[in-house]
This record gives C-alpha cells, sequence and structure tokens, in this order.
C-alpha cells in the first residue's frame, strides 16, 4: 500500500492522462515496459503533480543518452545503486 | 554463472561507492574505470547513471509505490536496522562540491536545459511547500552528503518550529537510510499539515538533492587532474 495517494491511469484527468500517454509513447527497452501496459509504479509515484512527473522523466531519461556505456552496464550501474539503497526497483 | 569482467567489476564498484559514500569519489575513482576502457563520456554517464537511481530508489521508497516490473533477480531481504555509513567532519568535505548549482557535464550539453528545468522545479517556487522550506530539505539533504556547497549556500537555514524540525528530519532520513523509510515518515509530516501533493513534493525533492549533490561530487573528481 502506498504512503500517499497515487492516481491512477483510468482515475487521471486529463493534464495527467496526458502526461502519461507521453511517458508511454517514449521508446524505451521492453524490460522497462511494466506487465500491466500502464505507466510504471515510479512514474505513477509522481502522479499528483503531472509537471513534476514530465519534468522528472524528462531529465532523469538522459541517462539513456550518450554513447559510453551500453545498455547492460547502465543496468548494472542502476542495479548496483539500487541494490546498495537496499531498493528493488 | 558468468563472472563479472573487470569493466563490469568497475562498474558495479563506482556505482556502490557513488552510493554509499559519495563524499569519498575523488580523481582515483574515474581513474578506475578509465584503466578498464571507460571513455570520458562513460564516465560522466556512469556519474548520472549512478546519481539517478539514487532519486528513483528515495522516490520509490518514500512514496512506497510497489515494484510492478519483471525481474529475473530474485527479491531482496531488506535490513531496516541497517546504518547509514558515518560521516566525515565538515572540516574534511571538498569544498568544490556544490550541488545547489545545477551540475554541467561537459559532454552531456544535451541534458543541460532539462536538468535546470527539473532544478528550478523543485526550488524555486512557493506551491505546496514554501521557499523556505524547499531549501531546509535540500539543506539538510546536503549536509548527509557532505556538499560543501549546499550547506554554505543555505547556511542560515535553521529549522524555527515543529513542522520545519519534522521535514529536516524526514530529508535526513531519507538521505541517510531510504530503506527505513515507511507509511508512519508520511504520517508524521501529514501530522504537521502537509497533504499528499506537498509529501511527494518534499520526497522528490530530498531525491533530486540525493542526485544533484552526487553528481558533483562526481564532476568535481572529474576536474581533478587523475
Amino acid at each position: 500500500m502506498p504512503h500517499i495517494r497515487i492516481v491512477e491511469v483510468h482515475e487521471a484527468d486529463a493534464p495527467l492522462r496526458a502526461v502519461y500517454d507521453a511517458v508511454l509513447s517514449r521508446p524505451i527497452p521492453a524490460v522497462y515496459r511494466a506487465p500491466h501496459g500502464g505507466p510504471a509504479g515510479i512514474q505513477r509515484a509522481h502522479s499528483l503533480d503531472p509537471e513534476l512527473l514530465r519534468l522528472t522523466f524528462a531529465a532523469t531519461g538522459t541517462f539513456h543518452r550518450g554513447e559510453g556505456l551500453s545498455w547492460a552496464e547502465r543496468e548494472l550501474i542502476a542495479a548496483s545503486a539500487s541494490r546498495t539503497n537496499q531498493c528493488f526497483y | 554463472m558468468q563472472r563479472a569482467s573487470p569493466r563490469e567489476r568497475a562498474l558495479g564498484g563506482f556505482a556502490v561507492v557513488m552510493t554509499e559514500a559519495p563524499w569519498s569519489i575523488d580523481a582515483s575513482d574515474l581513474d578506475r574505470l578509465r584503466a578498464v576502457g571507460v571513455s570520458e563520456d562513460g564516465v560522466e554517464q556512469a556519474i548520472c547513471v549512478a546519481s539517478f537511481f539514487n532519486y528513483y530508489t528515495r522516490v520509490a521508497d518514500g512514496t512506497g509505490i510497489t515494484f510492478d516490473y519483471e525481474s529475473p533477480l530474485p527479491r531482496i531481504s531488506i535490513d531496516l536496522t541497517r546504518e547509514a555509513l558515518p560521516r566525515p567532519p565538515r572540516s574534511d568535505w571538498n569544498p568544490a562540491v556544490d550541488g545547489s548549482r545545477v551540475p554541467v557535464f561537459p559532454r552531456r550539453a544535451f541534458a543541460q536545459a532539462l536538468l535546470e528545468e527539473w532544478h528550478a522545479y523543485h526550488l524555486d517556487r512557493d506551491a505546496l511547500l514554501s521557499r523556505r522550506e524547499r531549501r531546509l530539505l535540500a539543506r539538510a539533504a546536503a549536509a548527509e552528503l557532505c556538499d560543501a556547497g549546499a550547506v554554505a549556500r543555505y547556511e542560515d537555514m535553521s529549522p524555527e518550529d515543529a513542522r520545519e524540525r519534522a521535514l529536516v528530519a524526514y530529508a535526513t532520513k531519507l538521505t541517510r537510510t531510504p530503506w527505513a523509510v515507511g507509511a508512519a515518515d508520511a504520517a508524521a509530516l501529514r501530522a504537521h499539515g502537509l497533504d499528499d501533493p506537498a509529501i511527494l513534493a518534499a520526497i522528490t525533492l530530498v531525491a533530486h538533492q540525493n542526485t544533484f549533490s552526487r553528481m558533483h561530487h562526481g564532476l568535481a573528481a572529474l576536474a581533478t587532474a587523475g
């Protein structure tokens, strides 16, 4: 059970729905697609502030860009950071 | 199972240090990456990935959302009692680190405007949380990350009432031991008048500072000749 309210897709008003649709339309690796087909939990965690959601994933998504590391290496860094923080995300 | 390559071990090790003790990052950590063939672009990208995942994990823990991806990895067993690493005394902090400023990566100019917009949204407004409260949260997080510049910038920010003390306590806990943050911590903020949108603002601002302070530790090391 989340600690704050999460606005699910079916409850979303127009501004939030537009941001949800935008994040879902981004080209991302298949493993980043949640099995339920909707926005991932980490995205829905920001649902109470659609503008924050938009800005956050625009900024943080830039880590995919660049030629220095392979996708697998980026995942390794991500997994290592998350594991160190004892977080499965 | 295949053993990790030297390059993979170096990248994984870098991520651990950036997460657990970013204040200890120096040129030698970056040289270890270079020694296994990581390019300068890769070094900057490694700093960014490690830093951003210190955002995502704190938002996940702060909001309590459930993991909804498919993963072949086994579920981890979380030790809620695990302590954070001790911090060095302030006299040992690197004065070149200033997480109050938007980080500038020499090879990642494409991200600059987005980082600036993201930073401004967290720090430069009064909606949900006042500017003062936002700076209190940022300073509390920066202090736990040995971010000399950000702490100096917000030096006059000491909590003046119970609500502000609760915000500072929350920022400290989410920075030091995010795995231990739970529903009770959100409830503590709610008890001081924060509604859920304000709690989200607090969570994400602290997580944002955790990203920026780490980026600056990495950039300070990058600026040092290795």
